[in-house]
């Protein structure tokens, strides 16, 4: 794939890769997510942990530009950026895969790998020829570089298990690294499991040595706590905590998760 | 559409909330389509001095009958969360039976009796299609409505035929200066209120047509139930029919053709929903005078029947998007 | 490393019922059951029906069936992608008469094929417009066109239903598919170009490959940053503009034409032969080849049951009933409506 100018390039490289400042978005009378500050550094796993409606998701949309924040403003490098559509997000180089997993169960695992960014010949954009055999080419190339065992890249993805499906939605997320600075995870491990969930975790700590940095929502905190560096925890759509991933409990973000706040020793 | 995740762009802030409030509270009672039928009315009046004349208005009642009896049919499928196209078709089959019937010397109760009871079982057989095949009921119907306008053309050879006996055109009689089609009307309005809103078939309609899935947890027989709504349809369908076929006195395969268009209009524009679980009889009553008003109204004009078409398809459209629209509509 | 075994979705289940389910999943029993049925149409009309199986009647199948052939291209677009236009007929009336009143009007032919054209595009944009801005359902979307597009047709032939003077347009360019070329109808010459152009377009580029997307899951194609709502449009025009070239097609092979010319039942044959080919109801599924067969099976059908003396109305029962049997294949592949 062809180069892209970086977004690192010209900025000041001291700036946290992304910057969330006082994002707000209310659902009606629900405030989902509630001035929210968050930093991404470079090259780092941060996990966001928190109940069930805490706002974890719609925070993640907002970054992915698939939900648009009431308020707040977002940096990238130091520098504000504007994402109002999933299009301006992926040209930032952010990548998210969402809870659903939004693949295409109809179409092969190439087309799913490459949608929206098939390599064409002849004729330009819609009518432009798919190059199917270099897609299914280097769609394998891709699943294996990524031990991701597929029979063929030319399996409809809905007769995938889930936890193929999961890791197909991961190799999408990440074919394009060239272009790629931040993947976005909700919950990929949440529908797996045992065994499929290791593999999946597995896969998350090989691609994050490629440089990228990794949002992740889970539920498993021993599973976030072993591969996050840093772990945010939301209630009611607020930052409550930002905690060291090495230095914490699962005891305490539990309580933090449930009291907003660490657990309460002996109060005036 | 299988609708997975939070659809961006659909957000129920406080305002666009108040405003849903707002407009459920308007179309929900069938408020707004009132409007919209007595501003129809106040411009037609201006027009046209004799509109608001009690003959005309028993005009238009006469040529709401048949059209509401059959729109009442498809609104109970459609709240029932099924479709019914086939409507039109299944009207000419009844009217030619019933006609066919009388002209080979049956008497003439009988003759009308079973050409409803033909109309029942082309419901059953619509139900049947579509909980035996598991067939969607849009394509279902649609293939119905051309096997029936094949058979109404068989069954006459193709040919239309006058049928000038008074006894068969009860319907243009007037008792007491009201049109017989309109006591039909009334009739049908207030039993289908009355299944609709007082029985627990009713209220299961609504159940099964809102959330099937719900419905069969709660251990309900859908697909028996639904079999039951197509073939109750087909009542209405032979009713509306016969009623037809005594209005125009005459055995005519193709009367009924292009029906589809006008009482989805009427039934989409009284607030039911092509989603299921939402309809009613008083809903489709207006909508149903609405259209007969305003193909009345403007043929008096003298404007081209064809225009009427073009109004009626505008209008069922804006129906449809203004009610659907702001739950987030076809995504 | 841990890997996931692939599981083989044809091994779960065994015995015939599973391998007929299978037969019938793989889509391969639509192209085998739609020859087997064009093989039986022609055993049995060319017994019925002597002359059937003379060059100059298939030739005049072809003829006929172009039409079909070029609607139905659109349709599976639309179809593929969700959308279900049934507004095909009246298109197809407005943009024949539009074309032969411009002729009639004295003005070049080439102006009214593009007028005839623009028409079909002009629908397709307002039905675009009405699924993806007002958010309505497209079958009803298109129910609303199939009286538009009519009434404005019987308003430009002037209420007539006829064109007013079909004589004078048959000379021109406009009447040109009243000609053969080498001894084959141009129709159908036509026709299978259309056909064979919108099958590279489905199968081999972008547009086609969106098509199955944005039908298969919209929800996805948004989260993917596929512009799923200007796509939608793309193929509501794009279906619309396919019937106002059939439409044209059909007005000058008759040479001219009115509203009346367009038998509203044609979008039965239309929704017939697609869904018969495998495009699936509720969008993501279907190929060009089998919306072909689709359209031969329906054709040889038509111009069979015509020579062996059977009346149009006969022809409504048996393709409402193939209709049936093909969506009945369709629940069976799909589990079918609930
Ligand atoms: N599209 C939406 N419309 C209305 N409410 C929403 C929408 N998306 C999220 N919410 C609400 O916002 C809150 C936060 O949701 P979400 O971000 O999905 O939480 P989490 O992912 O942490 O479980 C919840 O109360 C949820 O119901
Ligand atoms: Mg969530």
């Amino acid at each position: 794939m062809n180069e892209h100018a970086s977004p690192n390039g010209n900025g000041s490289s001291r700036a946290p890769l992304l910057q969330l400042r006082g994002i707000c978005r209310s659902f009606g009378h629900v405030r989902a997510v509630h001035e929210v500050d968050v930093d991404l550094q470079r090259n780092e796993i941060l996990g966001i942990v928190g109940d069930n409606g805490a706002g974890k998701s719609t925070l993640m949309k907002i970054i992915a530009g698939t939900v648009s924040p009431d308020s707040g403003r977002i940096l990238m490098n130091g520098e504000p950026v504007e994402i109002t559509t999933a299009q301006d997000s992926r040209r930032l180089g952010i990548e998210m895969i969402y809870q659903d997993l939004a693949l295409f169960d109809n179409l092969d695992v190439a087309a799913n790998v490459f949608i929206g960014r098939e390599p064409t010949r002849g004729l330009p954009s819609l009518l432009g020829f798919l190059e199917r055999r270099r897609m299914h080419r280097e769609a394998a190339a891709l699943l294996e570089r990524l031990n991701i065992m597929i029979g063929s890249t030319r399996l409809p993805v809905g007769v995938l298990s889930g936890g193929q499906r999961q890791m197909v939605a991961i190799a999408r997320a990440v074919a394009f690294e060239e272009n790629n600075h931040i993947l976005l995870m909700d919950e990929p491990s949440a529908a797996l499991g045992a065994t499929e969930s290791a593999t999946v975790t597995e896969l998350i700590r090989d691609i994050r040595g490629d440089g990228l940095s990794i949002m992740i929502i889970s539920h498993r905190i021993p599973e976030v706590l072993d591969l996050a560096d840093r772990v945010m925890v939301m209630k009611r759509g607020e930052h409550v905590a930002t905690l060291d991933a090495r230095s914490t409990s699962v005891e305490e973000c539990v309580n933090l998760i449930v009291a907003g706040a660490p657990a309460a020793t002996g109060q005036a | 559409m299988t609708a997975t995740a939070t659809p961006p762009g659909a957000p129920l802030d406080s305002r666009a909330q108040a405003a849903a409030r707002a407009r459920r509270l308007l179309l929900g009672q069938h408020v707004l389509l009132l409007i919209a039928l007595i501003l129809l009315g106040t411009y037609f009046t201006s027009r046209l001095d004799f509109f608001l004349t009690s003959q005309n208005v028993l005009t238009i009642l006469r040529f709401s009958a048949v059209t509401f009896i059959v729109a009442t049919g498809f609104t109970l499928v459609l709240i029932g969360g099924g479709l019914d196209l086939s409507i039109g078709s299944g009207m000419a089959v009844v009217g030619v039976t019933a006609g066919k019937l009388f002209e080979a010397g049956v008497p003439l109760v009988l003759a009308f009796v079973l050409g409803v009871v033909v109309g029942v079982a082309i419901g059953f057989v619509n139900g049947f299609i579509v909980t035996r095949f598991r067939i969607n009921p849009l394509i279902a119907t649609l293939a119905m409505l051309f096997v029936l306008l094949g058979v109404a053309f068989i069954i006459t050879d193709g040919r239309s035929t006058q049928l000038r006996d008074d006894g068969f055109r009860f319907a243009r009689e007037n008792v007491g200066g009201v049109p017989v089609p309109v006591f039909f009307l009334i009739a049908v309005a207030v039993l289908s209120v009355v299944l609709l809103h007082t029985t627990k078939a009713g209220r299961h309609l609504f159940a099964v047509g809102g959330n099937p899935d719900a419905a069969r947890q709660a251990a309900m027989n859908v697909d028996r139930f639904r079999l039951g709504m197509y073939t109750v349809a087909g009542l209405y369908t032979g009713i509306a029919g016969v009623l037809l076929a005594s209005d125009l006195g005459a055995i005519a395969p193709n009367s009924a053709r292009n029906w589809e268009l006008y009482v989805a209009t009427a039934v989409f524009l009284g607030g039911a929903s092509l989603t299921g679980g939402r309809g009613s009889v008083v809903g489709t009553f207006i909508g149903v005078v609405f259209v007969s008003a305003l193909d009345n109204g403007l043929v008096q004009m003298a404007v081209r029947p064809q225009i009427v078409l073009i109004v009626v398809g505008a209008a069922m459209i804006l129906a449809v998007a203004f009610d659907q629209r702001p739950k987030g509509g076809f995504r | 490393m841990t890997a996931v075994v692939p599981e083989d979705p044809t091994t779960e289940m065994s015995g015939w019922p599973q391998r007929l389910r299978d037969l019938v999943f793989s889509g391969k029993l639509t192209w085998v059951t739609l020859g087997a049925v064009i093989v039986a149409e022609f055993v049995i009309f060319s017994i019925a029906a002597p002359r059937f199986l003379s060059t100059t009647n298939l030739l005049n199948t072809g003829r006929a069936t172009a039409v079909l052939m070029i609607v139905a291209t659109g349709a599976t677009f639309g179809l593929i992608s969700g959308a279900l236009d049934i507004s095909g007929a009246s298109v197809m009336a407005l943009s024949g008469t539009i074309g032969t009143q411009i002729v009639i009007a004295g003005y070049p032919a080439s102006l009214a094929i593009l007028a005839a054209i623009a028409s079909g595009f002009g629908a397709g944009l307002v039905n675009g417009f009405v699924v993806v801005k007002l958010r309505v359902n497209p079958l009803v979307a298109t129910l609303g066109m199939l009286g538009i597009a009519l009434g404005l047709a019987f308003i430009v032939d002037g209420g007539s239903g006829i064109a007013g003077n079909l004589r004078q347009t048959t000379d021109g360019a406009y009447g040109v598919m009243k000609n053969d070329l080498v001894g084959i109808p141009l129709p159908l010459v036509f026709a299978v170009l259309f056909a064979a152009a919108g099958w590279v377009l489905l199968a081999k580029t972008r547009f086609g490959l969106y098509a199955y997307a944005v039908g298969g899951n919209a929800s996805a194609g948004r989260s993917v940053a596929l512009p799923v709502d200007r796509l939608r449009m793309m193929y509501l025009v794009f279906s619309g503009a396919c019937a106002a070239t059939g439409g044209w097609v059909l007005s000058s092979t008759l040479g001219g034409s009115g509203a009346a010319s367009v038998p509203g039942t044609l979008i039965l044959t239309v929704v017939t032969a697609v869904i018969l080919g495998g495009v699936g109801l509720m969008g993501g599924t279907g190929t060009m080849g089998g919306t072909i067969l689709g359209v031969i099976v329906l054709g040889v059908l038509e111009n069979g049951m015509t020579l062996a003396g059977w009346p149009t109305f006969y022809q409504y029962v048996v393709e409402g009933l193939l209709l049936l049997l093909a969506v009945g294949l369709e629940a069976v592949r799909t589990g079918g409506y609930r």
